[in-house]
C-alpha cells in the first residue's frame, strides 16, 4: 500500500552555502588557486608529432606541436626553400585526472610543397614562460602528384608575369586565340614509333573573351595520337606580344604512328565572344561590364589549330628490327624493376603468387608481365596490373604486376624476373632483370604440358596447339533460339493464359455447385409453392369463389408451416395446429373456417364474407412470418 | 480423331526445328572452307547462316571452331558456350570449350555447384522449358476436366486423371526449380575482345582499372547504351566495359 504525506512549508528559508565567514573564503580562493596553479608547479613538456610523413605535393601534412603544463608566448618556425609552413592553429585544454590538474597547449602547423621531394623540417623554436625550447627535427617526403606536371616541362605561369616559353605569332592570328604544343624535352628532335612524348598543350585565348569548351582536344590526321590528357586544366593569365591572354593548359602524351617528318596538329573546338574592337566604346576589361556598358561582343563557334611550321616538326623514327628481343612487346620509355617479392618456397603444381613493380616512363599500355627466367619448366598465368600514375599525363609512374607461377620440376633454381623495353634516348632495345633470387621447389615432377611454356607466358602471342579440336559434325543440328522460351514474354503469357482458363473453369465449377444444391432448390420451389397459392389465393377472392379460395388460403399456411413443423405440406391439419398453438391464433381460425367450409354447406351470403377471410387470412400468414 | 493441343504442340516443336536441305547448303560451304583450312571464311559464312537462318548447335560449334582457328579465343568462347546452351551433353562442344579457355588462358566458371544443382544442368535451359510446359498442361488437363465435366460422373476418367496429374507433377517441379535457379544465366556475358579494358565510367577516356582476359565470363548487371557494368566471375574487380568488348550469352 503506498501513502502520500503533504509536506507544508515551515516558513523557515533553506540554507545556502555562502563565504561570507573568512575562515570559508580563504579556504574557497585557495582551492580555486591551487587548480589553476597546478600546472604551473610541474615542467613543460613538449611533443612534437608529423602526420602523415608522406603527402602528394599540392597536399599538406599536419605538423602538431603539444606543450603540456606549459604556454608558448612565441614560436618561430623555419623557413625551407620549396617548403610551405601554415599556421599555427593554438588550441588549450584542462584536464584533472585523479586530482592532478594538467594544461596542454597545441600548435598545429600545414606542411606541404608543390615540388615533390624530400625535405627536412629544422627544429621550431618555442618561448615557453620566458625559456627557449626546441623541438625536435622531422622530414616530410613530398611525392609526385597525379595532376603535377610531366618531369622536364615548368608548371603554368600563374603569376600574371609574361611567360618565357610564349610562341610568336603573326598579326591577326590572335582574334580568336590559337594552341600551342610543348614537348617536355625540347632539345630533342626526333621521336620514336610507339614513343608517348609528354606534351603541354595550351589554349591561348585573348583576356575579355568568354569561352566554352565544346569538346577536347582531337589530334588531326592518323599520324599521331594523344594519351591520357589531364582532367583539370590549369588556368593562368599571360602576356605575349604585349596583349594579355587567358590561357589554359592540359598534360597530355603524343604518340607518333609512323615513321616520317611532320608536325602534329591538334585542334580545340570551342564557343568564344570576344569584343568587337570596332564596337566604339573602350573595354573595360571585365566582359560582364562590357556587356553591361552595352559594348558589343563577337560571338563565334572557332576551332584553334596548333602551329604546325618547320619549328615544331618532329621526326619520327621506325623501332629498329635488329636486336629486338623475343619479349619486346612494345613498350617504349625508361623502366625498372622496383619492389619484386618472389616465394622463396615452393611446391610442383600448387601456383605461387608473385609481385613485381615496374617503375619508370613511357608507354605503359605496351609494357607486358615480366617473364621468370630462367626459360624452364614453369606454367604462367597472366595476372592483373595496376598503374598508378606519376604525373597528368600517366607518362611516369608504376605498374604493379600481380601473377601466379606453378613450378613443374623440383630443384633449388636461382630465378629472376625479365622484360625488355625500347629507351628512346639511346636508341637501343634494354632488358630489365629483377634481382636473382634462389628459390627451392619440393614435390614431384609434372609431365610436361603439351602447350610450351612460352605461349602461356605471353597471352597476346599465344600459339594455337598441335590439334586439340574435336572434330567438326558432317550435318547440321535443329535449329533453336538461344534465349529459352521460359525466360521469353510468351511464356508468361502462356501461364497467364492458362491460369485465366483455370480460373474460369473453376468458377464455373463453383457456380454449377451452388445451382445444383438440393437445400436451395428446396427453399425455391417453397417460394414457388407459396407464390402460387396467394396467386390462386387473390383470383378466387375476387372471383367470389370461396371452397377455392379456402382451397389456397389453407395450401399457402399449409405451404408455409411445413419447413416449420418438417412435416409435408399436404399433411398438415388442423388437429396438428391446435396440438401446438393456441386456439384463439389466427392460423387456427383460419383453419377452423377453412373446415366449415369445407365439410358443411356452403352459406349463401358466404361471398360477403370473404374481405372478412382473407383479413383473417393476412393476420395467420403475418402470424407465421 | 480428336484434336489433342499436346501433339499439336509437339508437331510444331518439330517442324520447326527440323533442318532443311536449303540450310545444308551453307552448312556445307562453312564445313568444305573450314576443311580447306580457310578458317576466316568458315567463320564468316557460319556466322551468315546463325543471323539469316538461326542458331544450330553445330552451326555455333562449327562457327566456334573456325574462330578458334583465327586465334579469336574469346569469340571463340562465347559462340561454344552458346552451343553448349543448346546441346548441353554434347562431348565434343565441352571438348574444344575447355581447349579454348586453356588457349587463352582463362579459368572455367569459377561458381561450384552444390550437388543438388547439378542434375538441373544435365538438360538445357530449352529443354527444361519444353518439360515444365508439358508438365503443366498434365496437371492443367485433368483439373480442367474435374472442373467442366466433374470426374464423380465419369470414374472412368479419375486413374488417367490421377496419373496424369502426377506426370505433370513430377515435369514441372524440377522444371521450375531448374529455371529459376538458372535465370542468373541471363545475365552472363563473355569478353571478345583481345585486349579488354574495365574502365571507371562508361565512357572511352575513363580511367581503365583492370584488363581482364579475353574469354573471361562476366556478370552483366547493368548498362548504358554502347555499355555494360559488369564484374569478373570469380574475382572482385567491376566495372564498365564497351558492349562492342562483351557480348551477352543469350543474345
Amino acid at each position: 500500500m503506498v501513502t502520500t504525506r503533504n509536506i507544508r512549508s515551515t516558513g523557515v528559508p533553506p540554507v545556502r552555502p555562502t563565504f561570507h565567514s573568512p575562515p570559508g573564503f580563504l579556504l574557497g580562493l585557495l582551492l580555486l588557486l591551487s587548480y589553476f596553479a597546478t600546472p604551473l608547479l610541474h615542467a613543460a613538456e613538449v611533443t612534437t608529432t608529423l602526420q602523415p610523413t608522406s603527402v602528394p605535393a599540392g597536399e599538406g601534412a599536419t605538423l602538431t606541436i603539444t606543450v603540456t603544463n606549459g604556454t608558448p608566448t612565441a614560436a618561430n618556425k623555419p623557413e625551407v626553400p620549396d617548403l610551405i609552413i601554415q599556421g599555427p592553429n593554438q588550441g588549450r585544454q584542462f584536464s584533472n585526472i585523479n586530482g592532478v590538474v594538467s594544461s596542454t597547449v597545441t600548435l598545429s602547423y600545414a606542411i606541404g610543397s608543390m615540388t615533390a621531394g624530400e625535405y627536412n623540417i629544422p627544429p621550431f623554436t618555442l618561448v615557453i614562460d620566458g625559456a627557449e625550447v626546441k623541438t625536435e627535427s622531422f622530414t616530410v617526403k613530398v611525392t609526385p602528384s597525379a595532376n603535377q606536371a610531366p618531369a622536364g616541362m615548368a608548371p603554368g605561369n600563374s603569376s600574371g608575369n609574361p611567360s618565357p616559353s610564349g610562341p610568336t605569332l603573326a598579326a591577326g592570328e590572335t582574334d580568336f586565340g590559337f594552341l600551342t604544343i610543348e614537348f617536355a624535352d625540347k632539345t630533342r628532335k626526333h621521336a620514336w614509333v610507339g614513343e608517348i612524348a609528354p606534351v603541354r598543350i595550351r589554349a591561348w585565348i585573348p583576356d575579355g573573351a568568354r569561352a566554352n569548351l565544346n569538346a577536347r582536344i582531337q589530334p588531326e590526321g592518323s599520324s599521331f595520337t594523344l594519351h591520357n590528357l589531364s582532367e583539370r586544366p590549369q588556368e593562368s593569365r599571360e602576356q605575349n606580344n604585349g596583349k594579355n591572354y587567358h590561357v589554359v593548359s592540359w598534360y597530355g602524351g603524343l604518340s607518333a604512328l609512323k615513321g616520317g617528318r611532320y608536325a602534329p596538329d591538334l585542334t580545340l573546338k570551342l564557343n568564344i565572344a570576344v569584343p568587337d574592337p570596332k564596337g566604339g566604346r573602350q573595354s573595360t576589361g571585365d566582359p560582364f561590364m562590357d556587356q553591361f556598358l552595352g559594348r558589343r561582343m563577337i560571338q563565334k563557334e572557332v576551332t584553334l589549330h596548333s602551329k604546325t611550321d618547320d619549328s615544331t616538326k618532329l621526326e619520327i623514327r621506325s623501332l629498329p628490327t635488329e636486336g629486338r628481343p623475343d619479349n619486346f612487346a612494345g613498350a617504349v620509355g625508361k623502366f625498372a624493376f622496383g619492389r619484386t617479392t618472389l616465394p622463396t618456397t615452393w611446391k610442383t603444381g600448387e601456383p605461387q603468387q608473385i609481385l613485381t613493380e615496374v617503375t619508370g616512363s613511357g608507354n605503359f599500355t605496351l609494357l607486358k608481365q615480366p617473364e621468370l627466367l630462367p626459360a624452364g619448366p614453369w606454367k604462367t598465368y597472366p595476372g592483373q596490373n595496376q598503374f598508378a600514375a606519376g604525373d597528368a599525363a600517366a607518362f611516369s609512374g608504376t605498374t604493379t604486376f600481380r601473377f601466379s607461377q606453378v613450378a613443374r620440376q623440383a630443384g633449388n633454381p636461382t630465378v629472376h624476373l625479365s622484360f625488355s623495353y625500347f629507351d628512346p634516348e639511346s636508341g637501343t632495345y634494354q632488358t630489365a632483370d629483377s634481382p636473382p633470387q634462389s628459390i627451392q621447389i619440393t614435390g614431384a615432377d609434372l609431365a610436361p604440358e603439351p602447350e610450351p611454356a612460352a605461349a602461356a607466358a605471353q597471352p597476346d602471342k599465344i600459339k594455337e596447339p598441335e590439334n586439340p579440336l574435336a572434330p567438326q559434325r558432317t550435318r547440321d543440328s535443329a535449329t533453336a533460339s538461344l534465349t529459352p522460351w521460359a525466360y521469353t514474354s510468351g511464356f508468361r503469357r502462356f501461364l497467364t493464359g492458362l491460369s485465366l482458363l483455370l480460373l474460369a473453369a473453376f468458377s464455373w465449377r463453383g457456380f454449377q455447385h451452388i445451382r445444383q444444391n438440393p437445400a436451395r432448390l428446396a427453399r425455391a420451389a417453397h417460394a414457388q409453392a407459396l407464390r402460387t397459392a396467394l396467386s390462386e389465393v387473390d383470383t378466387y377472392a375476387g372471383r367470389g369463389d370461396v371452397p377455392r379460395f379456402f382451397a389456397a388460403a389453407r395450401r399457402a399456411l399449409q405451404v408455409r408451416l411445413a419447413p416449420r413443423y418438417q412435416l409435408p405440406a399436404h399433411a398438415i391439419s388442423l388437429a396438428d395446429l391446435t396440438a401446438r398453438l393456441s386456439g384463439d391464433s389466427p392460423v387456427v381460425q383460419f383453419f377452423r373456417e377453412a373446415d366449415l367450409v369445407e365439410f358443411s354447406r356452403p352459406d349463401p351470403n358466404a361471398p360477403q364474407n370473404l374481405p372478412n377471410w382473407r383479413a383473417l387470412l393476412n393476420r395467420a400468414m403475418n402470424a407465421l412470418t | 480423331m480428336r484434336f489433342s493441343p499436346v501433339l499439336f504442340l509437339l508437331l510444331l516443336l518439330l517442324l520447326g526445328t527440323a533442318p532443311s536441305p536449303l540450310r545444308a547448303t551453307s552448312f556445307d560451304e562453312a564445313n568444305a572452307a573450314f576443311a580447306s583450312g580457310d578458317y576466316a571464311k568458315a567463320a564468316a559464312t557460319s556466322q551468315e547462316l546463325i543471323v539469316s537462318q538461326g542458331s544450330s548447335a553445330a552451326r555455333l560449334y562449327h562457327l566456334g571452331n573456325a574462330q578458334f582457328k583465327l586465334g579469336q579465343f574469346g569469340p571463340a568462347i562465347l559462340s561454344y558456350e552458346r552451343a553448349a546452351l543448346l546441346a548441353p551433353r554434347d562431348r565434343d562442344i565441352q571438348t574444344n570449350l575447355k581447349a579454348a579457355r586453356q588457349a587463352a588462358s582463362t579459368p572455367a566458371s569459377a561458381t561450384a555447384l552444390t550437388w543438388w544443382r547439378m542434375p538441373l544442368g544435365w538438360l538445357s535451359l530449352r529443354e527444361w522449358s519444353f518439360l515444365t510446359v508439358s508438365g503443366l498442361l498434365l496437371v492443367t488437363l485433368p483439373l480442367l476436366t474435374w472442373a467442366i465435366a466433374g470426374l464423380a460422373r465419369r470414374p472412368w476418367l479419375r486413374p488417367a486423371a490421377q496419373a496424369s496429374l502426377t506426370c505433370g507433377l513430377i515435369l514441372t517441379v524440377p522444371g521450375i526449380l531448374a529455371l529459376t535457379t538458372r535465370s542468373r544465366e541471363k545475365t552472363i556475358g563473355i569478353i571478345t575482345a583481345e585486349k579488354p579494358s574495365l574502365r571507371l565510367s562508361p565512357f572511352p577516356e575513363a580511367t581503365a582499372t583492370d584488363s581482364p582476359g579475353t574469354g573471361r565470363r562476366v556478370i552483366l548487371t547493368d548498362s548504358r547504351p554502347g555499355w555494360y557494368y559488369l564484374s569478373i566471375e570469380g574475382s572482385t574487380a567491376t566495372g564498365w566495359m564497351p558492349a562492342t568488348e562483351v557480348s551477352p550469352l543469350f543474345p
